[in-house]
């Protein structure tokens, strides 16, 4: 059973490897807005949410928001060929069981997005159309907040 | 001990099973089950 | 030799605390690892609790992503051949529910199994074509078991996810009240003519290496078979009947001892 990752909680460390062989480590990026987005090619909300977290990750990255989408798949070939046919550019790591436990993970589609101090500000399970503007409003702010 | 038509069924699935362990498909029956996608649980 | 061994313990076991132990074991959240094997009957794997992989589940993830399922065909295809359909009366939680409803207090519905053959329609188009051309599961998104062993299970005990719950949720609550208030009036209904799970095992049953004698010479017609049957059939007209899941209630309650368990060889 999956548990529940509360707001306001320290985000628990991770450092992933993306597909593209760079690491993501959580203890690093204190000062940084992080975007997680846990999916699978399986999932068909997840598949609905991913042209959101595309477009989040080419407008907002350049203003310093850290992307990582961690998808649940097992086959790191197949993962590679869904992202490359819609062009999708956002970095992507496999799951670690141990890290996805640590947030509570388990149901997707669920988004994380953890402030500047690595404190968890918002998440976000399943996906509709427009459930990105919530994240998006999210996003804004936490970009604002100044840097501890 | 005669030949049975559940000795066949019986090799055939065998087949199969072992073929699925080669191809390490319990990985991904794992995967999925453990996935717990809320499309799949009918909440979207 | 084992199979006779299987049939004098089952004979001596109370069935219900088989079903019983079997829903605990399913739904046991003790061994996270084991969501790779396959549970041998119709079992949500996202029940907030599960230990195994639901066969349909997994059948139809693998018809979704396009990939030819051995694995699990392979592990159906050995408990088909050995036992037939003996999980469905032995091992399924929702065979339990359905027998369990059964024994309130209610008039009865009695049904033929003549609309048998709807459980292949729903393998066929629910699990199979229409997730194919749809990629989406919508079997699972429409299975009661799942709505009882997930849905509501996880809506109860996550707050946060109670906003999810939107018309397909709902729909799918009809269903399954739809199917509990059945089961109240009717042996079994959605074993009988829905469980796409049943239809695979039903296949076996003529063939199994397991199976039903009746002794014609000392079977009296008297339909004590049929009432205490789990599915409302008459186990003399056909003992090797695909919708005999092998309760073995007949084998106790017939009153000439005409019914037994026997090996295919036999």
């Amino acid at each position: 059973m999956t548990h529940v990752l509360e707001i306001g909680s320290v985000a628990p460390e991770f450092a992933l490897e993306t597909l593209d062989g760079e690491v993501v480590d959580l203890s690093q990026l204190k000062g940084q807005v992080v975007l997680l987005d846990f999916w699978a090619t399986s999932c068909p909300p997840c598949k609905k949410e991913l042209p959101a977290i595309q477009a989040i990750y080419e407008e907002y990255g350049k203003d310093g928001l850290v992307v990582l989408t961690i998808s649940k798949d097992n086959d790191e070939a197949k993962v590679r060929s869904f992202l490359e046919e819609p062009g999708y550019t956002f970095p992507c790591a496999l799951e670690d069981e141990a890290m996805t436990e640590s947030y509570g993970g388990g149901l997707v589609p669920y988004v994380v997005l953890i402030d500047r101090k690595g404190i968890v500000r918002y998440t976000h399970r399943g996906y509709d159309a427009g459930d990105e503007r919530a994240l998006i409003s999210e996003i804004e702010n936490l970009l604002a907040e100044t840097s501890p | 001990m005669k030949l049975q038509k559940y000795h066949i069924l019986l090799f055939i699935s065998l087949g199969l099973l072992l073929l699925g362990l080669v191809r390490t498909e319990f990985q991904t029956v794992y995967a999925h089950a453990r996935l717990l996608c809320l499309s799949c649980m009918g909440l979207q | 030799m084992m199979l006779n061994r299987l049939a004098g313990l089952l004979l001596k076991v109370r069935r219900w605390v088989v079903q019983l132990a079997a829903f605990g074991l399913w739904n046991s959240l003790l061994f996270p690892g084991l969501k790779a094997l396959p549970c041998p009957a119709l079992n949500c794997y996202g029940c907030p609790f599960a230990v195994v992989a639901c066969p349909i589940g997994t059948l139809q993830h693998f018809i979704v992503i396009r990939e030819a399922p051995f694995y699990m065909l392979g592990v159906l295809g050995i408990i088909g051949a050995l036992v037939g359909r003996i999980s469905c009366g032995w091992l399924c939680p929702f065979g339990f529910l359905q027998d369990l409803l059964y024994k309130l207090k209610a008039p009865k519905l009695r049904l033929s199994n003549r609309f048998g053959w709807l459980r292949y329609a729903v393998l066929v188009v629910l699990v199979g074509l229409i997730p194919f051309f749809t990629l989406e599961p919508w079997f699972c998104k429409l299975c009661p078991t799942g709505t009882l062993e997930a849905g509501i299970p996880w809506l109860a005990l996550r707050p946060d996810l109670r906003h999810l719950a939107g018309w397909l949720f709902w729909s799918k609550v009809g269903i399954l009240v739809f199917f509990l208030a059945w089961m109240v009036f009717t042996r079994r209904p959605f074993c009988r003519f829905v469980c796409p799970l049943g239809a695979i095992y039903s296949l076996f049953n003529r063939f199994s290496a397991l199976q039903l004698r009746v002794d014609e010479s000392a079977c009296a017609r008297c339909d004590r078979c049929q009432e205490v049957c789990s599915m409302d059939i008459r186990v003399y007209e056909n003992p090797q009947s695909g919708q005999c899941v092998r309760c073995l209630e007949c084998v106790r309650a017939c009153p000439k001892g005409a019914v037994r368990l026997a090996g295919a060889e036999e």
